[in-house]
């Protein structure tokens, strides 16, 4: 299983900021300027490719904190 | 108006259509019966495609479980086939993946049933000369193909494949009477957009910007049974857009 390092490397691919940003397990997913449906999709994607974990929109909705969504997906 | 005489009409037509279990397949199946087609259905989900034989009108129908993204799968229905007078692909998976995310694995899951799959079920069906002279073979892209929405890198290039694959095919079968066209759907109202909208899809948008609405299922069956009847004998090599005026303010045949 990815510890939350290689968890947040993968979030920065999936998501593909264009503005570095820095990312810790406490960065709040609404907060960043470029979470947007295309951000939220690759994140969706990266669950399924990487983690055999399907979510949805929904799923995303209640997540908060990058760390939150590192226990959702692994 | 007679039934022998109604241009429309699929009676002592035999009509294979893939994709029968769900959705768009389903309907065409069960439109093609109401029309006077023998249906031959198939598809992955044995109990959902039990479900659409049972919803067609008539008997003499044939059901066949079968996952065409492998060779036994094509096997199994090209064995049963029999003479075809039409032959509808309407099978087909979609997953939204952004481009940079887009692997090996998810090429080729898509390729192996949107693209290769009908191009290797007709291949087998025209060697075994399963489909009847003045058939009509008919393909399902999708107007992905076209619009290239995000995130549909694989899927789009899989479905424009299928447009590739029409073209080639209607100018070899025309000698043996045999026509080959192509719909493409905007966004039809199926299992499949459920699944794209809980991929990540903002549906509300899309419905938006269709100024006809979403299509049903229906939609997509009626111009199948246009392209499958004599009504259309004369037109092969052809390709549709069926997407509710969505594609309107594209220039999507440049
Ligand atoms: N809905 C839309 O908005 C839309 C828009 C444009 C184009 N299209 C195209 O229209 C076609 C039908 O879509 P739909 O919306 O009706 O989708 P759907 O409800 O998900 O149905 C897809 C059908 O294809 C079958 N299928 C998929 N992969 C298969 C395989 N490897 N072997 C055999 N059967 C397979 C499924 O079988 P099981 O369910 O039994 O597994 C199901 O019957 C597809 O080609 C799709 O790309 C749809």
């Amino acid at each position: 299983m990815d510890n939350i390092d290689t968890f947040i490397e993968k979030f920065i691919t999936a998501v593909d900021f264009q503005e570095a940003v820095e990312i810790t397990p406490d960065t709040v997913l609404k907060d960043l300027p470029e979470w947007d449906s295309l951000a939220a999709l690759g994140v969706i994607v990266l669950s399924d490719m990487e983690y055999g974990k399907t979510i949805t929109g929904e799923h995303l909705k209640q997540v908060t904190t990058v760390n939150d969504l590192y226990q959702l997906l692994t | 108006m007679s039934v022998a005489q109604d241009p429309f009409s699929l009676s002592g037509k035999r009509v294979l259509v893939t994709g029968a279990s769900s959705g768009i397949g389903r309907q065409i199946a069960i439109t093609c019966s109401q029309v006077g087609a023998e249906l031959v259905i198939s598809g992955r989900n044995p109990e959902r495609l039990q479900e659409t034989k049972a919803a067609l009108q008539g008997e003499d129908h044939l059901a066949i479980t079968a996952d065409l993204s492998q060779q036994e799968g094509i096997d199994q229905l090209v064995a049963v086939a029999d003479t075809l007078h039409g032959v509808v692909h309407a099978a087909g998976i979609s997953k939204l993946v952004p481009f940079r995310l887009i692997n090996k694995q998810h090429l080729t899951d898509i390729f192996d049933s949107n693209t290769f799959a009908p191009m290797l079920l007709t291949r087998d069906l025209l060697v075994k000369k399963r489909i009847a002279q003045n058939g009509s073979i008919l393909f399902i892209s999708a107007l992905a193909s076209h619009s290239g929405a995000v995130a549909t890198g694989a899927y789009a290039a899989s479905k424009s494949a299928l447009l590739g694959a029409m073209r080639s095919l209607a100018i070899e079968t025309a000698k043996q009477g045999i026509r080959a066209n192509c719909i493409a759907p905007g966004y039809v109202r199926t299992p499949m957009l459920d699944g794209l909208a809980q991929g990540g899809a903002n549906m509300d948008e899309l419905i938006a910007r269709t100024p006809l609405g979403i299509g049903e299922p229906e939609d997509i069956a009626h111009a199948a049974v246009f392209y499958l009847s004599d009504a259309s004998r004369c037109l092969s090599r052809h390709y549709t857009f069926i997407d509710g005026g969505l594609s309107i303010p594209l220039d999507i045949y440049a």
